[in-house]
Formats: C-alpha cells, structure tokens, sequence
C-alpha cells in the first residue's frame, strides 16, 4: 500500500477517538484494503499508478469528516469506557484511603486515649467516599475535556459544594469543597503543606463547634492525618485514572 | 442524473440494508454494488461509508467477520441479522410511502 494512504488512514484514526487499540487496528486494516481495492480497480481501468493513487485517495473523501462521522458512532462506547473507569478508579482510590485514613486516625485515638469508632467515624467515611468520586470525576473530565482549564473544574467543584449545602447534604458538599481544594493545590509542593494544615484548622472549628469535648491536641492530630492522607489520595486518584486509562486506550 | 449527498444522507441505512439482503458484502463491494444497481447515481464518499456500517452494526442490523474471500485476501463481509432483515422491510415500506406522497404532491396541479 503507499505511503500516502497510510498516511490518510493515520489521520483519520487519530481524529476518530476509536475505544480501544484492537479495534482502531481493526478500523485501520479495513479502511486500508478499501485503498488497496480502490487502487487496483483504478489500475485494472487502465489508470498510472500516480493517477490511480489519486482517484483512490480523492474518492475517499475527507480524513476529518470521516473521523467526525467515526467518533459519533462510538460515542456512546466511549462515554461507558470513561463512566467505568471512573467508577473503577473512585471505588480503588476510596477504598485504600478510607482504610489507612481510618487506621491512623484510630492510632490517634488509642495515642489520647479516645474511643475510636462512633457516628462522625461513618461520617468520615462518607466524606472520603464522595471526596474521592469527586476528585475522580474532575481527573475524568480534564482527560475527556482538554480544553477545559483547571479552574473551570474547580469552580464546577465549588458550586457542587454550595448545592450540597442547599440540599442539606453535608458530606456531599463536604466531598466537592475537598476535591476543588485538593485539585487546585495538586502538583505543587506547597500543596503537601497547606492540605494537612487546612485540615488541621478545621480540627480547631470543629473543636471549637463541640465545645471541647475532646483535647484540642486530638482534634488536630486526627484532622492533619485526614489532610495528609487526602492529599496522598488525590495523588494516588489521578495516578490509577492515568493507568488504567492507558490500559484500556492500548487493550 | 448525479444526486445531491444531502439526499442521501437520510436514506443510507435503507441503501447499506437493502443491499445487504440479497448478499453478504464487504465495504468496497456494497459501493461497486451501489454503483452499478443505481447506474452510477449514487457516489458517496467512499471513506463516510464505514462509520455507516459500523453504526449498523452497533445497533445490530447487521453482524460483520473477518474471512479470506476467494482470491486469498482477508474482508471484512457483512450481512444482516434477523433484526436488520425486519428493519429493511420496515424502511423500504417508509420508503415506497413517502416517494408516493412526494410523487402526489409534485404532480399534483
């Protein structure tokens, strides 16, 4: 086959936005023995090989507007891809990081001297879980949107956050105000510092909202270990989203 | 006559289906096909044809295999599945109903 064919057919593969390699391959292989057949039935008709060439790449049409018409038809393929991804990578990221959260927060309470499991603990839980799918689904749509700026998520995180509120669902607005926050602190250094701290005061708010009925030292400690391990988890989100992302764009 | 693209574009799943019910095909044989049945009429843009089939086959009109034709190379052959086969009727009633009820008003007086 020429070079020019393979060359329209690489253009319109990179466009298309085909799930997965094996079927971009396939998609590739059928469109080129198109060509092959166009050159030779232009050859057979008594054209040159330069003019044949040309009938068969002109006849094709254009590599864009073929790619459009290809990414239509997979868009809903692409759009439960992304979906499953998404869910596989919040369930794994929550999972992980509910656990280690848990078990030094618990460190913590056994080092005060605290008991451990009680209401806010299934509370916590509640909020790394839609912490985590918050998180997630801006990874998600930065990959799915690259047009979109970082800050355009951000403020969608942020008006998740206040309609949560309005809902009176206080994880839910929790989990958007955390991930916004994570998000736009991800990547920099400073980030790993103002994460923990960030949490660490609001240890001391809602130290102050209870009125003391745990030592201050408890609040902050268990709060920090929460700032840390969310800004660990957000690295860790972003990184399984990448791998299995990748995964599923070559299988 | 050469007919404008736009008033194909409607009707090519009723011209892949049709086709693909008198026999299995790959996609440069349904254009060849095309072709010649319709004495050259029909000139789609033979890449545009693909997302078509493969539209086709997502929804389960048709089914596709890769198989070595005769002449030793490797197609891809598609054929319709039984929903496809009903589909086709279905279209070409809508078809035949819709050029009488064009038919009736252009030669109306």
């Amino acid at each position: 086959m020429t070079r020019k064919a393979h060359a329209l057919v690489e253009a319109i593969l990179a466009q298309a936005r085909i799930p997965s390699a094996k079927r971009r391959r396939a998609v590739g292989r059928e469109l080129l023995l198109h060509l092959e057949d166009s050159l030779q039935g232009a050859r057979a008709a008594g054209q040159s090989d330069e003019e044949s060439e040309r009938q068969a790449i002109e006849g094709f049409g254009d590599p864009g507007e073929i790619a459009r018409y290809f990414c239509r038809v997979y868009r809903c393929e692409r759009a439960i891809q992304r979906v499953c991804v998404f869910g596989l990578s919040a369930a794994a990221v929550a999972v992980v990081t509910a656990a280690a959260t848990l078990v030094l927060q618990a460190g913590v309470a056994a080092g005060f001297g605290l008991p451990f499991w009680d209401r806010h603990t299934l509370r916590e839980i509640f909020d790394i879980l839609a912490t985590v799918a918050v998180y997630a689904a801006m990874v998600a749509l930065e990959r799915a949107f690259p047009a979109w700026r970082a800050w355009q998520i951000v403020l969608g995180g942020v008006a998740g956050a206040l309609a949560g509120m309005a809902l009176h669902a206080p994880f839910v607005a929790f989990g958007f105000a955390s991930a916004a926050f994570l998000r736009m602190t991800r990547g920099s250094a400073v980030g790993w510092g103002v994460a923990p701290l960030a949490f660490a005061m609001l240890g001391i708010l809602f130290w102050a909202r209870l009125r003391g009925a745990y030592p201050l030292a408890a609040g902050v400690a268990s709060w920090t270990v929460a700032g840390a391990a969310y800004q660990a988890m957000t690295h860790l989100a972003a990184r399984v989203d990448r791998k299995l992302w990748t995964r599923l764009e070559e299988g | 006559m050469r007919i404008d693209p736009e008033f194909l574009k409607g009707s090519v799943s009723l011209l892949l289906l049709s086709l693909l019910a008198r026999a299995e095909m790959y996609g440069y044989e349904i254009l060849q096909e095309a072709s010649r049945r319709s004495a050259s009429a029909f000139t789609l843009k033979e890449g545009t044809l693909y997302p078509a089939l493969h539209h086709l086959e997502q929804k389960g009109l048709i089914r596709a295999v890769w198989r070595t034709g005769d002449n030793g190379r490797e197609r891809k052959y598609y054929s319709l599945t039984p929903k496809g086969r009903r589909a086709a009727e279905d279209y070409q009633r809508q078809w035949r109903h819709l050029t009488d009820a064009m038919s009736a008003v252009l030669e109306s007086k």
